[in-house]
């Protein structure tokens, strides 16, 4: 994985970082010539380096930081960074891991 | 707006596993919905998808090769998903099962081909099929063959999305294409072939024993299947002088895309050469050439999987290396089920 982009995962100290930062640096590393200010309106669809591998990046270090593991039902609904954000800020905290839920809609 | 040109477009389209998915077309914001689908009634929109994805030289994937492949006729069934976006198809992996053996052991494998996306279809497009195809590769628990360009997108992307669903990859050779030219060989050959002789094909097959080879292991039906193949397609065993049996193979029409336009070329598949020669190979070559003379557009015939057979040997039959080549790998959701010695397979590259 390029950059290890937010928070540590190794400690076992639960992470201070609110998602939506801790997303924007999941972003910045898989998108590194995404200007900051043009990530909370990142998506695939206007976004031409949004392709397969860097879908794969993304997807790697969001699971990494947010200590997760997608389901394959939800992978194709994740097209955008506020859709991310959305799906990341349905995931119920509980203790120090995060466990998924559903995304809806 | 045409989408610009993406990593995946510059370097995946080609190839049986193949890809077309660069920047996502789709509306921002939306998403795509992937599905189980049939694949021999999902033919139609796959081969569409297929042959815009798929860069020359290709086979090409028509409807009724595509229904002849999947529905082979060996009691397991193809499994393929499809992506959409509302209602248009933009995306199609799937799986063909094969009777395979390794050494006395008859297993079945799952043949990973036809991937593709459409061009200017990336995200996470190719994640989400993958993940899908993968959660019901892991239920059915047969180990998964698959061909790859080597050193593309597509090889990427498919070595990590097995590791994410837990499946080990391990190398399964290098699949160079040859072609030869000429093979005028002598008048009197010390091997000559015929066709059609079923019996003599599975007799063929069975003395194929080798460990370090996953031999394609047909029954009767699937035989005669091969002769139902759209593109034309023949049973070809082998005898040496004394009319022994010292091999088999199919023997295809294939029609390939070029950039210039479609040929049909002679392709040689699932060679059985126990122990391989040049005269046997120069048979072989030459009954091709003879079997689809006046049809053939091409004069080069073709063989995509000789693996294990000894370059020198390649070389005195005729054959010469081309530039195209894949690598195989399997990928064994239950640990060291299949022989560690193994180095190939004589599966046919689709």
């Amino acid at each position: 994985m390029p950059g290890a982009p937010c928070c540590t995962t190794a400690s076992n100290q639960p992470c201070q970082a609110d998602p939506r930062s801790r997303l924007v640096q999941c972003f910045a590393a898989a998108f590194p010539n995404l200007e900051a200010e043009a990530i909370p309106r990142a998506a695939a669809a206007t976004l031409p380096e949004w392709d397969s591998l860097a879908s794969m990046t993304l997807l790697g270090l969001i699971e990494e930081e947010f200590q997760l593991r997608v389901p394959a039902a939800d992978i194709p609904r994740l097209t955008s960074f506020s859709v991310i954000l959305n799906y990341i800020d349905n995931i119920v905290v509980r203790g120090d891991n995060y466990v998924a839920s559903p995304i809806k809609g | 707006m045409s989408p610009a040109r993406s990593r995946d477009d510059s370097l995946a389209q080609e190839g049986a596993t193949g890809w077309g998915g660069g920047p996502a077309a789709a509306t921002a914001g939306s998403s795509y919905r992937v599905e189980i689908v049939e694949p021999a009634a999902f033919a139609e929109p796959a081969s569409r998808i297929l042959q815009d994805a798929f860069q020359p030289p290709c086979l090409r994937y028509t409807p009724d090769y595509l229904r002849w492949l999947f529905r082979f006729p060996n009691g397991l069934e193809s499994i393929g998903v499809a992506a959409f976006d509302g209602a248009e198809p933009v995306g199609f992996f799937a799986v063909m099962p094969r009777w395979m053996r390794s050494g006395d052991r008859r297993l079945a494998v799952s043949l990973m081909s036809s991937l593709a996306v459409r061009p200017g279809r990336g995200g996470p497009l190719a994640l989400a099929l993958y993940s899908r195809l993968l959660e019901l590769l892991r239920e059915l628990g047969r180990p998964v063959v698959s061909y790859v360009r080597p050193g593309t997108v597509a090889e990427r992307l498919l070595l990590w999305n097995f590791a994410r669903a837990g499946l080990q990859a391990r190398p399964l050779g290098s699949y160079r294409t040859y072609g030869a030219l000429n093979a005028a060989g002598p008048a009197d050959p010390p091997a000559r072939v015929e066709e059609g002789d079923e019996d003599a094909f599975l007799e063929v097959v069975r003395s194929c024993r080798d460990e370090r080879m996953l031999w394609r292991d047909p029954d009767r039906d699937q035989l005669r299947h091969y002769g139902a193949d759209p593109r034309g397609c023949v049973l070809a065993v082998i005898r040496d002088a004394s009319g022994g049996l010292i091999g088999a193979a199919t023997v295809v029409l294939a029609r390939v895309v070029l950039p210039q336009g479609d040929e049909l070329i002679p392709m040689i598949n699932s060679v059985h050469l126990p122990r391989p020669t040049a005269e046997a190979l120069q048979a072989l070559i030459q009954f091709a050439r003879r079997r689809w003379d006046g049809q053939a557009t091409a004069p080069v015939v073709t063989a995509p999987n000789l693996i294990g057979i000894d370059p020198a040997v390649l070389r005195a039959a005729g054959l010469r290396a081309t530039p195209s080549a894949f690598q195989g790998y399997v990928f064994d959701p239950i640990a060291d089920s299949l022989p560690a010695a193994l180095m190939g397979t004589n599966l046919e590259v689709v």
